[in-house]
């Protein structure tokens, strides 16, 4: 076996790992919305239609830009371990392979992860300069790059968050979360080209501004705290959760855009009761916390019942970044926020009482809440 | 008095107390048994941290599943696993809190934790990790105090430290150990456990 073959082996055996403990959660997605999964494979086509279109409306491109770069970003940083052998990690340091070797079979396991996300949109740049091959020599080249640009960048950019995300460990925090949260409000501002431009520029700055860091000092204290100091252990699921939040609000954000007025309540709906499910499954990290070491928090003098109502309460707290994103999104009437507690609750007891089940809660109450309102009109 | 009334407990198809009765009265304890006899079941039974599948566990007539009873009963098991993502100073001061206690300043110089104060519990050595265990047992000074395989890991100087706690402690102090540390003080009570075999499917 070469040493591409083993790094190879040990990726997909990191792969299988991670998607056996995704494989129920898999599953209540495919339950519940069972045209998603289809729609999901279409949706990078979609994305590089807009994205390597010169005419689209620049909001639209920078919604489905970021959209997109969020997206390979977390993918690859879920793969890291895989790519890396992190588990494996002293075992590899230890074989007689040059750095030279290493880093290339690294490489081609980015590319590899990576996949369509990255080779989609490098095939369509090859596509579009062999389909404009003859008239390369005829158009003035600013107008040749003004052409190729919007796809240029998606690539130079989608290459850069794929290694990005397995070898720099500093998270893209202003390139990929505080410039296109400023930018989307002036999209207008700037041409495409130039904001490319601006996204580069925010990366080279970040590469050099130290990681934003802070200190929790002595607050909070006991059982907040304990939780708290959990999730920034690991940080991981909580990231992914409030980046699956970000990419589920820009992409019914972009069709709240463009349906017609009658329909954007509907998709404003939709959008709660997924925002709901997802922030209320954040429970499900509290009672694993609450599982790995139930024999320490059984010796402690407190009840189960104040141990969970703790529990709830941090849940409630932590929920309030997804709500103000929500809120800075502007997609919400008074009923659509009510709808969203509706289902956030129904969410939470669903997790409590039936954990494998827990989806069922809050679709009875979408069912019964679409019938109450089917019943009015 | 720590009071065990008929427990029966299985681990799947393995009896591990059948009927079983138990009265401690003495102050000092040793419970030993070859690998799989039950000692850790029992300590975990008597801290109150598992049910058993029939009968009663009771500490001072109290039922030791109540969370008033923890206030009373420590315990120290690699089964009880600390949380290894605080520090050790925010575990002690987590601790604390929940039993209203102050860290003995004596017993964290003796061990020599101090100078981990900042560490990961994740990151602690085996017999660190064990010395911070023993040090969360006897934080709340509780009246019945359960220790499994307390020396595992100590070095000679957290040993004797260990001992001089042991001997010095006012409440009722039940050992499961293979060695018999104990045994070199007072009036130690010596219960063995026989392992059960596996009942045929």
């Amino acid at each position: 076996m070469s040493y591409w073959q083993f790094r190879l082996r040990l990726y997909n055996a990191s792969l299988t790992q991670w998607l056996d403990s995704i494989k129920q959660l898999s599953m209540g997605i495919v339950a519940l919305f069972p045209l998603a999964l289809p729609a999901l494979i279409f949706l990078p086509f979609v994305a590089w239609g807009i994205l390597a279109d010169t005419s689209s409306e620049n909001t639209l491109y920078l919604n489905t830009l970021w959209g997109y770069l969020l997206f390979i970003y977390s993918w690859m940083l879920i793969q890291r371990r895989g790519v890396l052998a992190t588990q494996h990690r002293y075992y590899i340091d230890s074989l007689a392979v040059t750095d030279v070797k290493r880093r290339w079979c690294e490489t081609g396991l980015i590319v590899y992860s990576a996949n369509i996300l990255l080779l989609g949109p490098l095939c369509l740049l090859l596509l579009m300069v062999y389909g404009a091959a003859d008239r390369l020599f005829i158009f003035p080249l600013v107008h040749i790059v003004e052409q190729l640009t919007p796809i240029l960048g998606l690539v130079a950019l989608a290459s850069y968050y794929s290694v990005c995300a397995v070898r720099v460990s500093k998270l893209p925090w202003l390139s990929l979360l505080i410039l296109p949260l400023s930018a989307i409000p002036m999209a207008d501002e700037f041409a495409k080209t130039q904001w490319l431009v601006l996204w580069c520029v925010a990366i080279i700055i970040e590469r050099q501004l130290p990681m934003p860091s802070f200190s929790l000092g002595t607050w909070p204290k006991g059982i907040f705290r304990l939780q708290l100091q959990a999730d920034l252990h690991n940080p991981r699921s909580e990231g992914l959760r409030f980046v699956a939040l970000l990419l589920m609000t820009i992409m019914l954000g972009i069709m709240f855009n463009g349906v017609k007025h009658e329909a954007q309540s509907y998709v404003a709906g939709f959008l709660s009761f997924c925002a709901a499910l997802l922030m209320a499954s954040s429970l499900f990290d509290s009672q694993a916390l609450l599982r790995l070491y139930q024999p320490y928090f059984s010796s402690l003098p407190i009840s189960k019942y104040v141990l969970q109502s703790y529990c709830l309460l941090y849940i409630g707290i932590k929920a309030l970044p997804g709500l103000l994103l929500l809120s800075y999104v502007n997609l919400f009437s008074t009923m659509h926020w009510a709808l969203w507690l509706l289902f956030y609750v129904a969410s939470l007891v669903g997790i409590l009482y039936r954990p494998k089940w827990f989806f069922i809660s809050p679709i009875m109450s979408a069912i019964v809440v679409f019938l109450l309102m089917s019943i009015k009109s | 008095m720590l009071v065990f009334e008929k427990i029966s407990h299985y681990y799947q198809n393995r009896c591990v107390f059948n009927d079983f009765c138990l009265e401690i009265n003495e102050p000092r304890v040793l419970i030993s048994g070859p690998n799989g006899s039950g000692k850790t079941t029992l300590l975990m039974l008597a801290a109150g941290l598992i049910a058993p599948d029939a009968g009663k566990v009771s500490f001072n007539q109290q039922s030791v599943l109540t969370t008033e009873s923890k206030q009373h009963i420590g315990i120290s098991a690699s089964k009880v696993a600390l949380p290894g993502f605080l520090t050790v100073a925010e575990l002690l001061d987590f601790h604390q809190r929940q039993f209203d206690c102050e860290p003995n300043e004596h017993w964290l110089t003796e061990f020599g934790l101090k100078q981990y104060w900042h560490t990961k519990v994740d990151n602690l050595s085996l017999g660190n990790y064990k010395k911070l265990s023993l040090l969360t047992a006897v934080m709340h000074h509780p009246s019945l105090l359960l220790l499994d395989e307390p020396a595992n890991g100590l070095d000679d100087k957290a040993r004797l430290a260990l001992n001089l706690l042991l001997s010095d402690y006012p409440g009722q102090v039940i050992i499961a150990s293979h060695e018999a540390i104990a045994a070199e003080h007072q009036q130690v009570r010596h219960i063995q456990l026989q392992r059960s075999e596996p009942a045929p499917l």
